[in-house]
């Protein structure tokens, strides 16, 4: 938990009205929730060094405020693969979202569409594509898992499609599952009324449809471990949805997303869920970032809570930020009015984070607005 | 006889008297005790996170002494100059607001502590007693903290009636074209107790600024704070007044340059008592930057955070030609009125005086950078010895 009273500090009985952080779902959720079902959104792999270490992060970077600039008028909007929102925030894939409420990506949906801003649907959703797209106009995108039955990938490729979806997420740090301790000490399961609705009606072939939960943790293990870059090849073959690689954290890495034509990056270690002891996706931003040059946008999920978080993911490149957890636990603590009040307070403080800083406009967001322990260990980049 | 007991900065009791008060900081958990929990959070709060707020205090312990022994310190003379007024040591009063909310007296006590002292109070622009009541406390030397509001006209007439009533200079506060996020404030639905006012707004044609309630008046006039201030601004506050002008809020070397192109007096690097922008530098932390960009023609002074007379030496050490204390004014307040003004003043004065002699320096100008060595020294920066 982050030092502070204002982030520590919570009653039962707090109203959506005295929320004043994001940060502060997270308690009611644990509140409400089963302990298998808060165990399962809120934990990260092993040590769970990095998911403490992707918060951590972000304390350690400081502003350089412009201040006497006229900050009346703050522009926030932008563009992402081509499509215009209202912030550079928007909603990372999660899954499961009917285990945390009732509405689940439904409420995240309507959230998201009415605050102007792109929600990433899971593969491993409990609403379907068609769902999502039934809830009105919105800009989506799809997170994809590639699985050994390529047919099943084509068929969600399509139906993703078809629904109106823009974009596939391709998720890249998990051939294999990390392991969240919690969840094997829970022996978490998907609860038995729920189901993997992007599942429902596909030829699932070798995959056949056992109960519920087993259906979950078949699909799990369907993941294909050989994924490789000729993957991303076969999947541009596929579709012409722009394809974004979510999971590259290395220089390396960033430079064969370009060269195989991926349509961006997410800079993301799943939230701290896969591998332990990879370094917060803030830390390994720049790297990234650098190794891009500008070639096509990088992204960043982790840790993001505060409007200042999102300031310093663009400070240090980023063309935009994407949540996760935050919306699981407001969906929990008060469905879709938790998600609004999340991207509501998310927009608020960020926009008075550019108006402190002297930014009226995303493109005044430098690196010099922010010290990073690199700047203070000397390598210090010209600041006159 | 008493027991001898161990007096930390945390522990007091209920009957601790003035006499028991050995630091600055024992007036904070006083005051706690003493005043509602929604003056005491809007005193004490910093915004969101309060990183900064804790970093304010915790950069000035990474900063450490470099002593110089066998000086013959029988005699320190901590006077100075600021802005050619002559006071008697380089601590003074920062401009805080609504002193009345932690004590009846308000701002006449720190006025009367202020100029007993022998030093510099900053009255607020959301004082709870008007430039005039404050002057006639008596002889003083005074800065009026400015907020420019959308209404000129307001200013202006603010800035007049300052003039009038004999205060020494502008502190223009640059930091807060919108309000930070203080969120014990907001979980508190903070307002200014109903029988208190805004007295520098008390009389002045407000235009669009109507009367309602006292703590409506209070929010609108929080509202009203200009989001278009610019450099340009302080150049009109120039045509309007001979006062000089010192720029509160400057933590970059960029705004330290502009700030000596714009014709500043001075600059306070400020982070506004950590209750603006989260995530800023300590003030002690961004200080060498500004005094190293201001290159001698303006002088520097800090806020911030300042709680011991070693955090005054440090502040000067790095360039600071003087500090300004925020919060410990309002606890001492509200703990134990101008007495507790007083004695945080004069507990400042003898830590600082002592830190001095034990420094081996008996003025001001003895305090050098190689007195001490901060973090960036220890990464191998190298501090020139000799």
């Amino acid at each position: 938990m982050e030092k502070g009273s204002g982030t520590a500090c919570f009653k039962i009985n707090t109203k959506m009205g005295e929320i004043t952080n994001v940060t502060e779902y997270q308690a009611i959720a644990k509140q409400k929730l089963p302990k298998m079902t808060y165990d399962y959104y809120a934990s990260g792999a092993e040590d769970e060094w990095t998911l403490q270490e992707n918060r951590e992060a972000f304390s350690r970077i400081l502003f350089r405020p412009r201040i006497l600039i006229d900050v009346s008028k703050i522009d926030m909007a932008t563009t992402v693969l081509g499509f215009k929102i209202s912030m550079p925030i928007m909603i990372a894939p999660s899954a499961f979202q009917k285990m945390a409420h009732p509405d689940g990506e439904y409420a995240t949906a309507r959230a998201a569409s009415a605050a102007g801003t792109i929600m990433t649907l899971s593969s491993w959703a409990t609403s379907s594509v068609e769902e999502v797209a039934s809830t009105g106009p919105g800009i989506r995108f799809f997170q994809l898992y590639v699985y050994k039955d390529r047919k099943v990938v084509e068929q969600l490729v399509r139906r993703a499609e078809k629904a109106g979806f823009k974009a596939i997420a391709l998720t890249v740090d998990t051939p294999r599952l990390g392991r969240r301790e919690a969840d094997i000490k829970n022996r978490f399961v998907l609860p038995p009324y729920l189901t993997l609705k992007n599942f429902e009606g596909l030829e699932l072939g070798k995959m056949d449809q056992a109960s519920d939960s087993g259906l979950a943790s078949y699909v799990a293990g369907q993941i294909d471990r050989t994924l490789s870059w000729k993957d991303v090849k076969w999947l541009q073959t596929i579709t012409t949805l722009p394809i974004l690689v979510k999971g590259v954290i290395t220089a390396e890495d960033s430079r064969l997303a370009v060269e195989n034509g991926a349509a961006g990056i997410i800079v993301s270690n799943h939230g701290a869920r896969q591998l332990d002891y990879v370094p917060a996706t803030i830390s390994a931003l720049e790297e990234v970032v650098k190794a891009a040059r500008g070639q096509l946008p990088v992204f960043l999920d982790g840790g993001v809570r505060r409007g200042t978080d999102v300031f310093k993911a663009l400070a240090l490149g980023a063309a935009g930020v994407f949540i996760g957890r935050p919306v699981v636990f407001s969906l929990a603590a008060a469905g879709e009015a938790g998600v609004r009040n999340v991207l509501q307070m998310l927009r608020d403080e960020f926009e008075l984070t550019m108006a402190l800083s002297g930014c009226t406009s995303l493109a005044d967001i430098t690196r010099n607005h922010v010290i990073t322990e690199a700047d203070k260990l000397g390598v210090m980049p010209s600041r006159l």
